[in-house]
């Protein structure tokens, strides 16, 4: 071995830096927005009213973007009327109507059949629902459903529980022919976003009790002990889900031991290695950065959207942060507010299931064009609760957005992917697709002040 | 001797003598220097002793594939001309051969766990420091005040900070707040050897005492599981520092929350058997007494399930129980002693052995079948400083208690 090595390494600097702080205020608008009173969470409740108020919140904002674009529109010689409801466009009058998209697809979970077969809980190892020759995209309101069709829905990302406005024709009985699609008018985005520094965005630690250099290179990255310059800018890191992975070989063992205990199978996403492992390892690095934890898909959480914070239970060595602004539980979806700067997050259910209502194809595997769809649809999980488990909401739709923020991020997709969407009035969206770290060893850095990000491989 | 020198008989004599892996957290944590320093004399070590041992380098940098950052550990050096611009290459760990990488980081981690991690360490060893630890460090420093009024949540930031520490703090860390059953052991433990000379003489009742631990932690459960509520608590509590006007007020507290407790279990088995009850509500007599007495027990447990459940009393007034609780047996200790004179008579002509089994409870073993079940009467109750109404209250529990048992008769 050549001493040449020499000149890489670090100069010694025995001076300690200290982590800039961001200000994470402790109350923030729609801070509890997706909260859960534990003790009232009736589930007895029908989920349609979920539909019921997303149509009605979004039908004015469709309605007042469709009057100023479509309102002198001409198609085939004729003016274009509005229709209220969707059974009531006629032959031969072009017309446009508001309404809620269901997609009828071949592999889609049909509660009802599972109920007449007596499966219990939805397959969700299906990869797609779709099968091209057979899919049909309706268009629903309190009325009925019509059929839509037209090349446009081809080359468009639509899924159900979205609520649009169509323009176009009945050409057939109970078929409308599609030739321009609205979206709602966009919520309001909060003026200013001064923030400047930098936080860091991971999801899919997938800890499974089973040592991985990864997890202890990111602790080292995340304390400074690697000694790269970025680190010390970094003055949060935000975890998106997907901590815990109990391997299937767990799951047999466990399934084995409760066999039957109460007549049905069990199935838990809690192992005590693997969070055990999560709590060392937020042990290990709040010693040095503070930490925004949402629970995901494989976390010991309940399974139903939005997703309560973890149990505090979980934290034994780190629980003396947790009353702090150290380490903060979060819901799944989240908001969150670093300085002024608005975030909105999920775990990334919403996008891995949208995923599935889009036809696979090599154009279609970037997954940062689902983000955007989230954000022009105005809500970030339409197939709650179709597709995705959900509580049964009476009195709102929690995922309609009343506000668009500044940064979007959603976790464990399996590529990382960003962009800066320009909407509307100005309004700007910092798109983020947070890779699974157990597969990439990837780790977002956001700078909370031109909204560029960067990621950092561990490899 | 120089840092140098100790590292490399550290090293020699872990690593090439007892096959111990090192990475450069665990050398800057043995050496209590800085993880860079830590990693150049590794670096030194394997110069010398290259053909010895495996190597892991770490080599940060822009790869020519790959965009963004990488951090790439790899035990081929060459791995750098992969790189269109090197920020840094380190050693990252040395192993004795054929161990990979992960198997040397359980052996590591095993060791690094015992480290202590202080403020001043983190400093040493070159960890960023995070804003909030400084925060909970200052007010580490300031004295650990015995004020009761504070709370649960104010008094953990406060002995928090210390980190991982001496195991003992640990344990009294974990006892604020967190459903944890290792420390409910100790906890017993600790109580038993504090009563256990004030009850010898009488071994009858110390056989009560005995059985009440049996019983007791369930109840301890309970309320330990009451304390995840988001309400702060009024955590540990120092007897003797209670005077007794406070005393008694928390007393009173006390019954009133069981009182309503008890309504709320009344109203919820009343449609059992009302007329019973009307009956029983006057009835005083010793039998009775006795038995719903016996099954006091019983109770404390339903009472304990129920606690978890919303319906509940206010969290604040549950929240208190603990606080008073073993205070409050001492005094039922004394009041209870009249009452039960006659269980005792009989109770004297067994014959009591007691011991600790290997868990740590103190099992009792009492040659009649009988008064095992009377010592049941010994866990907590409300205290009895004002009789009439705990006479009312038993009445009214009666009824209660009676389904309840039918209830488990039945099955």
């Amino acid at each position: 071995m050549t001493t040449d090595l020499d000149e890489y390494f670090t100069p010694s600097d025995e001076r300690q830096f200290v982590r800039p702080t961001i200000n994470t205020p402790q109350e923030y608008k729609s801070k509890d927005a997706f909260n859960l009173q534990f003790n009232e969470r009736p589930y007895g409740k029908q989920f349609a009213s979920i539909y019921y108020n997303r149509l009605s919140a979004l039908r004015p904002r469709i309605s007042h973007k469709a009057k100023s674009k479509w309102g002198e529109e001409v198609v085939n010689g004729k003016l274009v009327v509005k229709k209220d409801k969707v059974l009531d466009v006629r032959a031969d009058e072009p017309s446009w109507v508001i309404g809620t998209i269901f997609c009828d697809m071949k592999y889609k979970p049909n509660i009802l059949e599972e109920v007449s077969k007596g499966i219990n809980g939805a397959n969700s190892s299906v990869k797609t629902y779709t099968d091209p020759d057979l899919d049909q995209i309706m268009l629903e309101d309190e009325s009925g459903r019509i059929l839509l069709e037209g090349e446009i829905l081809k080359d468009t990302i639509l899924a159900t529980g979205t609520v649009v406005g169509v323009l176009g024709m009945e050409t057939r009985p109970g078929v409308f022919q599609v030739v321009d699609i609205l979206y709602p008018f966009l919520s309001a985005q909060k003026p200013s976003r001064t923030s400047n520094s930098k936080i860091a965005l991971v999801s899919g630690l997938h800890f499974n009790g089973l040592e991985n250099y990864k997890n202890d290179l990111l602790v080292d990255f995340l304390t400074g002990e690697l000694g790269t310059g970025k680190t010390k800018e970094i003055t949060r890191l935000v975890i998106a889900g997907n901590s815990v992975l109990v391997s299937e070989e767990q799951q047999q063992q466990e399934e084995q031991d409760d066999r039957n205990k109460y007549g049905a199978k069990h199935k838990s996403n809690y192992s005590v290695d693997s969070v055990n492992q999560l709590d060392n390892f937020l042990n290990e690095v709040l010693q040095s950065i503070p930490i925004d934890i949402m629970p995901g898909a494989t976390d010991p959480a309940e399974t139903s959207l939005p997703q309560q914070p973890l149990h505090k239970a979980f934290f034994q060595k780190s629980k003396r942060y947790l009353n702090t602004s150290g380490l903060r539980t979060l819901t799944n979806p989240s908001w969150l507010q670093y300085e002024e700067l608005r975030l909105l997050g999920t775990s990334g259910e919403n996008i891995n299931d949208i995923y599935k209502y889009i036809v696979p194809n090599e154009d279609q595997l970037s997954r940062i064009d689902m983000l955007e769809a989230t954000i022009v649809w105005q809500n970030i999980i339409p197939t709650a609760p179709d597709t995705l488990w959900c509580y049964p909401y009476s009195e709102k739709d929690p995922f309609t957005l009343t506000e668009t923020p500044h940064v979007y991020f959603v976790g464990n997709q399996p590529e990382y992917e960003s962009k800066l969407v320009d909407l509307d009035r100005g309004i700007k969206v910092k798109l983020i697709a947070i890779p699974i770290f157990s597969e990439t060893g990837k780790i977002v850095i956001l700078d909370t002040a031109t909204l560029e990000s960067e990621v950092v491989i561990i490899n | 001797m120089s840092i140098e020198e100790r590292s490399n008989s550290l090293l020699e004599s872990q690593l090439l003598k007892e096959n111990k892996p090192f990475n450069y957290k665990l050398l800057s944590r043995e050496l209590n220097i800085h993880v860079n320093d830590a990693k150049k004399l590794l670096y030194t070590f394997y110069k010398k002793h290259s053909d010895s041992i495996t190597v892991n380098f770490i080599i940060i940098g822009k790869h020519k594939e790959i965009d963004g950052t990488t951090i790439k550990v790899t035990e081929n050096i060459e791995d750098k001309e992969n790189f269109q611009s090197i920020e840094t290459i380190q050693v990252y760990s040395l192993a004795p051969k054929n161990i990979t990488i992960n198997e040397a980081l359980t052996t590591i981690k095993a060791q690094l766990k015992n480290k202590p991690v202080t403020e001043e360490n983190l400093a040493k060893w070159g960890v960023i420091k995070g804003p909030e630890l400084i925060a909970l460090d200052t007010v580490l420093t300031a004295p650990i005040s015995s004020d009761k009024k504070t709370s649960s949540a104010f008094e953990t930031k406060k002995v928090s900070p210390k980190k991982p520490k001496s195991e003992g703090s640990i344990k009294s860390e974990r006892k604020s707040g967190f459903p944890e059953m290792g420390s409910l052991r100790d906890r017993m433990l600790a109580r038993n050897k504090k009563e256990e000379p004030k009850n010898a003489i009488q071994s009858p009742s110390l056989s009560r005492q005995g059985t009440e631990k049996i019983a007791k932690p369930l109840n301890i459960s309970a309320n330990k599981r009451a304390k995840t509520d988001p309400t702060p608590t009024v955590e540990t509590l120092e007897d003797d520092l209670l005077n007794d006007e406070e005393y008694i007020a928390k007393q009173k507290f006390e019954k009133e929350a069981q009182l309503k407790k008890q309504k709320e279990l009344e109203r919820m088995f009343d449609d059992d058997d009302d007329e019973e009850q009307d009956e029983d509500v006057n009835d005083v007599k010793n039998g009775i007494r006795k038995r719903k007495d016996n099954e006091k027990g019983l109770e404390e447990i339903f009472d304990s399930s129920f606690s978890q459940s919303p319906v509940k009393t206010s969290p604040t007034k549950k929240d208190k129980q603990p606080a008073v609780e073993s205070e409050e047996e001492r005094v039922q200790d004394e009041d209870n002693r009249e009452e039960i004179d006659e269980p005792k008579a009989d109770s004297k002509e067994e014959s009591v052995t007691s011991y600790y089994d290997e868990d740590g409870y103190l099992v009792t073993k009492v040659e009649k079948s009988k008064p095992i079940v009377k010592t049941m009467k010994r866990s907590p109750s409300p205290a009895t400083s004002n009789p009439s109404t705990k006479k009312s209250k038993i009445a009214s529990s009666a009824k209660q208690q009676s389904s309840l048992l039918s209830f488990f008769g039945k099955k």
